[in-house]
C-alpha cells in the first residue's frame, strides 16, 4: 500500500465519491429549460403590452436578472442552484447571482473596498474575457465584411 | 534524535471544558451534547467574523464557569482558528486578562493547543492553561471558497466547515468538574477558584444528554460506585509532522489529510507497541468519509487494524444522509466540539477509559491553491485516559 505521490493522487481520485452525471444533467435540463420558459413568458407578456421588440429584448433579461438577484438576497437562489447546477448557472440568472452574492458578502467591509472592489470577484473573468472575445469577434467581422 | 511519543510524567487533568455550536451542529446526531447554540449562527454579532470571535469568548467563559474558575486562575491561553492571522482568537479572547499564545494547525489546532497546554502544565511552569479554538462555516466560506449566497454545487468529496468553538482547561490537579456545563444549571457543587486545588467533590453529568438532575449522575450512569468520579487526563502526546502526498484538490481535504494521520498513528503504534484494540476508541479529527476510508486501508496494509475502534469527528457531528454535508464536517471547531461535547462526557461517565484523539489539518490557503500547490496535512495525537478519583 506504500505508494508515491502520483500513485496516491490517482488512488484518491479513483476511490472518491462521484457526482451522478445523468441525474445532474437531467436536473440542469429541467431547471434551465424552466428558466427559458419563464423568459419566453415575459417576452410574450411584454409583447402583449405593446412594447417594441427592441425594448422587449432588453426587458426580458433585465427581469430575469432582477428576479435572480432578489432570490439571492432572500437566501433562496443558492438552494435552487444546489439542486439545478448548470441549470441556473448557465442562463443569465447565474451571472446575476455571481455579482449579487459577493456584493452581499462584502458589504461589511464598506462600499469602496468591500462592495466596490470585490463585486466582480466571481464574475470578473467572465466580464474580462467576454469583452476580449467580443473585441476579437468584432475585428474578424470587420475584415470579413469589408473584403 | 527526533522525539516521538512524549509521556507526561504528571498526567495533567482536563479540569473544565465548554463549547458553543451553530444550528446545524445542534440539529446533528450529537446535538443533545451541545447545550449552548445559536439558531441564527450570528451569536448576536453584526458580521460573521465577529460571530466567530464571540463563540470563542462564550466557550471559554462556559469552561471557566463550569468549574467556578475565574480568568486569573489561568496561567496562559493557547488559541487558534482558520481566519487570517487567527483574528477570531485575538478578538474573541482580547478581554481575558491572561497571557495568550496564538497557534495554528488548521483543523488540527485543538490538538496542537492541547499538546502545548499540557506540556507546560506537565513541566510545572504553569499550573492551569486553556486551549481554545473555533471555526465558523460562513467565515470559512468567505475566506476559502465562494461568497455565502453564491449558487454553486459542492463536490461529493467536499466537507462542511463546522460552526462551533470549544475551550478546555488543563490543570496539574483535579478540580470540581461537572461534565456538561454549569452555565445553564444551578448546581451547588461549583467550587470557587480558590478551591481548585482541593480534591474533587462531585461530578454532574450533562442534564441535556441523559436527563441527569444532580451530582454523581455519572456514577449511576456507569453503575460504578458513587464515591468515585472519572476525570480525563492527558497521558501522552505525539506531535505530528507535515505530510504532503500531492493532493491539490481543496474539495477533497480528507485525502490530503489522511497521509498525515497514517504517519502519526503508524509512529504511535510502532513506538508504543500497543494494539489499537487496547483503546476504547481512536478518534480522528475531520478526515470525513474519504479520508477515514484511506486511513483505515493504509494502516491495515501496515498491519495496524483500527477498523473496530476508529471513529471520525467529521462523520459524528453531522448526519450525512439528512444534513447535506457531503463527506462530513471539518474545521477547527469540528474535532474540538466533538471532544468537548461527546468524548470528554463519555470519559467522565466512565464509558470511555483510554483513547487516542488525533486531530487532522489541511494547511493551505487560497493563494497556494490558485498557484497549484499541493495541500500539506498534519495530524497531532493526544492520548486521553479517564482517571478514577475518590471523592
Amino acid at each position: 500500500m506504500e505508494m508515491n505521490d502520483s500513485d496516491y493522487k490517482k488512488y484518491a481520485e479513483r476511490r472518491a465519491a462521484k457526482s451522478n452525471l445523468p441525474a445532474d444533467c437531467a436536473k440542469a435540463f429541467l431547471v434551465g429549460g424552466l428558466i427559458c420558459c419563464i423568459g419566453q413568458g415575459f417576452y410574450d407578456l411584454y409583447t402583449a403590452l405593446d412594447i417594441s421588440e427592441d425594448n422587449v429584448k432588453a426587458l426580458v433579461p433585465v427581469t430575469l436578472i432582477f428576479i435572480a438577484s432578489l432570490l439571492t438576497g432572500l437566501n433562496v437562489f443558492d438552494n435552487i442552484a444546489k439542486f439545478a447546477g448548470a441549470g441556473t448557472l448557465v442562463p443569465i440568472t447565474g451571472f446575476s447571482n455571481a455579482v449579487t452574492s459577493p456584493a452581499l458578502d462584502t458589504k461589511a467591509e464598506g462600499f469602496i473596498l468591500g462592495v466596490g472592489a470585490k463585486i466582480f470577484t466571481v464574475a470578473g473573468p467572465v466580464i474580462l474575457y467576454g469583452t476580449l472575445a467580443s473585441v476579437i469577434y468584432g475585428i474578424v467581422l470587420y475584415f470579413i465584411e469589408t473584403r | 534524535m527526533q522525539k516521538g511519543i512524549i509521556r507526561l510524567d504528571n498526567q495533567p487533568y482536563i479540569i473544565a471544558s465548554g463549547a458553543v455550536v451553530g444550528k446545524k451542529e445542534h440539529d446533528g446526531p450529537l446535538g443533545r451534547h451541545f447545550a449552548a447554540f445559536d439558531e441564527t449562527d450570528t451569536f448576536g454579532m453584526p458580521t460573521w467574523e465577529q460571530s466567530e470571535s464571540e463563540m470563542q469568548r462564550l466557550a471559554l467563559n462556559r469552561a471557566l464557569d463550569s468549574s467556578g474558575m475565574k480568568i486569573h486562575d489561568i496561567d496562559a491561553i493557547f488559541a487558534g482558528d482558520l481566519i487570517n492571522q487567527c483574528t477570531s482568537s485575538g478578538y474573541g479572547l482580547a478581554n481575558f486578562d491572561a497571557p495568550f499564545f496564538g497557534v495554528f494547525g488548521a483543523c488540527s489546532t485543538i490538538a496542537e493547543a492541547l499538546i502545548l497546554a499540557s506540556l507546560l502544565v506537565d513541566s510545572g511552569k504553569f499550573e492551569r492553561t486553556a486551549a481554545v479554538t473555533s471555526s465558523h462555516n460562513c467565515t470559512a466560506e468567505r475566506q476559502f471558497r465562494s461568497p455565502i449566497e453564491y449558487g454553486g454545487q459542492r463536490a461529493p468529496t467536499a466537507q462542511w466547515t463546522v460552526t462551533g468553538s470549544a475551550a478546555f482547561v488543563v490543570g496539574s490537579k483535579p478540580n470540581c468538574v461537572k461534565s456538561g456545563e454549569a452555565a445553564d444549571s444551578k448546581m451547588s457543587c461549583v467550587q470557587s477558584g480558590e478551591a481548585a486545588d482541593s480534591k474533587t467533590s462531585c461530578v454532574q453529568s450533562d442534564r441535556t444528554s441523559d436527563g441527569g438532575t444532580g451530582c454523581n449522575q455519572s456514577g449511576e450512569a456507569t453503575g460504578s460506585k458513587a464515591d468515585h468520579v472519572y476525570i480525563p487526563r492527558i497521558i501522552e502526546v505525539l506531535p505530528g509532522r507535515v505530510t504532503d502526498k500531492g493532493i491539490n484538490d481543496a474539495a477533497n481535504m480528507g485525502a490530503a489529510m489522511a497521509p498525515a494521520a497514517v504517519d502519526t498513528l503508524s509512529r504511535y503504534f510502532d513506538e508504543s507497541r500497543l494494539a489499537p484494540d487496547e483503546f476504547s476508541a481512536i478518534f480522528t479529527g475531520d478526515l470525513g468519509y474519504e479520508g477515514s476510508g484511506i486511513l483505515v486501508d493504509f494502516l491495515r496494509a501496515r498491519g495496524i487494524d483500527i477498523g473496530k475502534v476508529h471513529r471520525d469527528c467529521g462523520l459524528m457531528i453531522y448526519d450525512r444522509e439528512r444534513q447535506d454535508v457531503h463527506a462530513g464536517g471539518s474545521g477547527c471547531g469540528c474535532s474540538a466540539c466533538v471532544l468537548q461535547g461527546y468524548i470528554l462526557d463519555e470519559l467522565r461517565k466512565g464509558r470511555l477509559r483510554d483513547l487516542l484523539f488525533v486531530a487532522t489539518g489541511a494547511m493551505m490557503n487560497q493563494a497556494s491553491l490558485q498557484q497549484g500547490l499541493t495541500i500539506p496535512g498534519i495530524a497531532h495525537l493526544v492520548r486521553i485516559s479517564a482517571s478514577e478519583v475518590t471523592k
